[in-house]
């Protein structure tokens, strides 16, 4: 996939392109993404923005921080060439034995940028790079440049005009993905931890938000511990 | 050769120049480059309103047949790369009849390019009996695809020996470095855009602070210092062919307006 013609078209771009190449029967390959779709056809290879017009502004602007991140990564895998994960808990729980009187008495306290703190605190990526990409409106490019960190890009084959079951993957970082994971395990087991802190008084949590019994105990307990982790939140009412 | 004029005969060696007469011959496009046949379809298949011209001067060979068919936005007759000018063959007036309709939705008014055989000409394999058509096409809020023309095309059969893949592959390279001197050319023009814009803004600043009352000796000499590198790097870029007249005459026209009002403000 090295060495394309790369063209960013609009999202309409994208049906002309492949209508085209079904109809010329032509060999290629479509790659769809979170933030982006490609489509590779001879020499060249179209980017397709999923984002709308405003986000796609933002994430231009913001196209920098992906060449800062791999550079503080790339510094950190220097320094600690052996990265050791943690436990893998689930990225969603549930309790299972949810109360039906607590309804109208629920909490939810909700990690800030979570992966980006947690990337700060690890000494992931430097205080320099956290403020450049804390502003809001680089929130889409925070979270890309750090899940496309050394990621094997998946491509699915187009022989004859028509979508095939091949698909052709790209060579990823194995030690970059290991960062990932380490950030993305590190925040599952502090809402593990947080959990086990609740006991009863716990109902889910997803990610970087947690759902619990809203009392004032509670409340404090979920702080503390987010506090002694450095983390920011806020809490939903 | 003109490299050997000055070498007496005995001294020249058979090596060398051969050596200079394949890399002159390296550089001279095969005869294929003018062949629609030889090129691939994906090379124009995607062809925004707006770089059209861009398109047909500097990607398509300068010796190739080619139409622009818009529909209601009108149509080009055939002519031939070569004799292309912005202005006489009705591309412009095409361009300029689509930018009202496109400029808040580029994407929805795309061309396409699809091989075509010229009137009275014999799908033979001969490059000249061949065009390139490239087609508006338009989405409508649906999706849906309209093509302003009929986007039918003709296609010789090459033969399938190692020869033909090595010219298309040829062709193909020369196509691509096109490609690649043009996205350069690209940047470049951005950059300049950019650094002026950069200027401007620095100017203007300078003059706010120089036609204040208390303003020093050293703010009023900046204006005129930063007037001139603004004013010679506007004549540098439109030599250059970096920034369009339009925007040569407008910058310059702005610079003017801050000097004007600097110069009363004395």
């Amino acid at each position: 996939m090295k060495n394309k013609n790369v063209r960013y078209v609009s999202k309409q771009s994208e049906k002309i392109i492949f209508n085209r190449m079904v109809r010329e029967k032509a060999d290629g390959f479509i790659k769809k993404g979170t933030f982006t779709n490609e489509i590779v056809w001879g020499s060249h290879s179209y980017i397709i923005s999923k984002l709308d017009k405003r986000k796609q502004k933002s994430f231009k602007k913001g196209m920098f921080l992906f060449g800062m991140v791999r550079k503080d990564v790339k510094n950190f895998l220097k320094k600690t060439p052996n990265v050791k994960l943690p436990r893998r808990y689930s990225q969603i729980e549930y309790s299972k034995t949810l109360d039906e009187r607590l309804f109208g008495k629920i909490t939810a306290t909700d990690l800030n940028h979570a992966y980006w703190r947690i990337a700060l605190n690890l000494g992931i990526i430097t205080e320099y790079t956290y403020f450049k990409g804390l502003a809001d409106e680089f929130k889409a490019v925070r979270l890309a440049a750090l899940s496309t960190m050394g990621a094997v890009k998946k491509y699915q084959k187009i022989k004859d005009g028509k979508l095939t079951d091949d698909f052709l993957l790209t060579k990823g970082d194995e030690a970059m993905q290991t960062v990932y994971k380490l950030i993305r395990y590190t925040c599952y087991k502090y809402m593990y931890q947080v959990k086990k802190l609740l006991g009863k008084d716990f109902l889910c949590y997803k990610t970087d938000a947690i759902y619990y019994c809203d009392t004032k105990p509670n409340r404090l307990i979920v702080e503390e511990f987010f506090i002694k982790k450095d983390l920011l939140m806020k809490q939903l009412d | 050769m003109p490299l050997y004029k000055n070498v007496p005969n005995y001294k020249i060696r058979l090596k060398p120049l051969r050596q200079a007469i394949n890399k002159e011959v390296d550089l001279i496009p095969p005869k294929e480059i003018c062949d629609l046949n030889y090129i691939d379809v994906s090379e124009y298949a995607l062809v925004e309103w707006f770089s059209l011209d861009e398109t047909i001067r500097e990607l398509i060979p300068d010796c190739v047949y080619v139409k622009v068919s818009a529909g209601e936005f009108g149509e080009t007759k055939i002519f031939n790369t070569r004799n292309y000018e912005y202005g006489s063959n009705k591309v412009r007036d095409i361009v300029e009849a689509i930018r009202p309709y496109a400029e808040n939705e580029s994407g929805r008014y795309i061309f396409s390019g699809y091989q075509k055989l010229r009137p009275r000409k014999r799908n033979n394999g001969v490059s000249e009996n061949y065009y390139l058509d490239l087609i508006l096409i338009q989405v409508d809020s649906k999706g849906n695809e309209i093509p302003a023309a009929s986007t039918d095309t003709v296609r010789f059969e090459l033969p399938k020996d190692r020869e033909t893949k090595k010219k298309k592959t040829k062709v193909k390279h020369i196509i691509e470095g096109r490609i690649k001197r043009l996205k350069q050319k690209r940047d470049s023009k951005r950059r300049a855009k950019k650094t002026l814009e950069n200027n401007i803004k620095k100017y203007t600043d300078s003059v706010k602070k120089a036609t204040r009352k208390k303003a020093s000796k050293v703010t009023k000499q900046t204006v005129i210092k930063q007037f001139q590198s603004t004013a010679s790097l506007l004549e540098k870029y439109k030599k250059q062919g970096k920034i369009t007249d339009y925007n040569y005459e407008k910058s310059l026209e702005k610079i003017l307006k801050e000097l004007d009002k600097y110069t009363s403000g004395l």
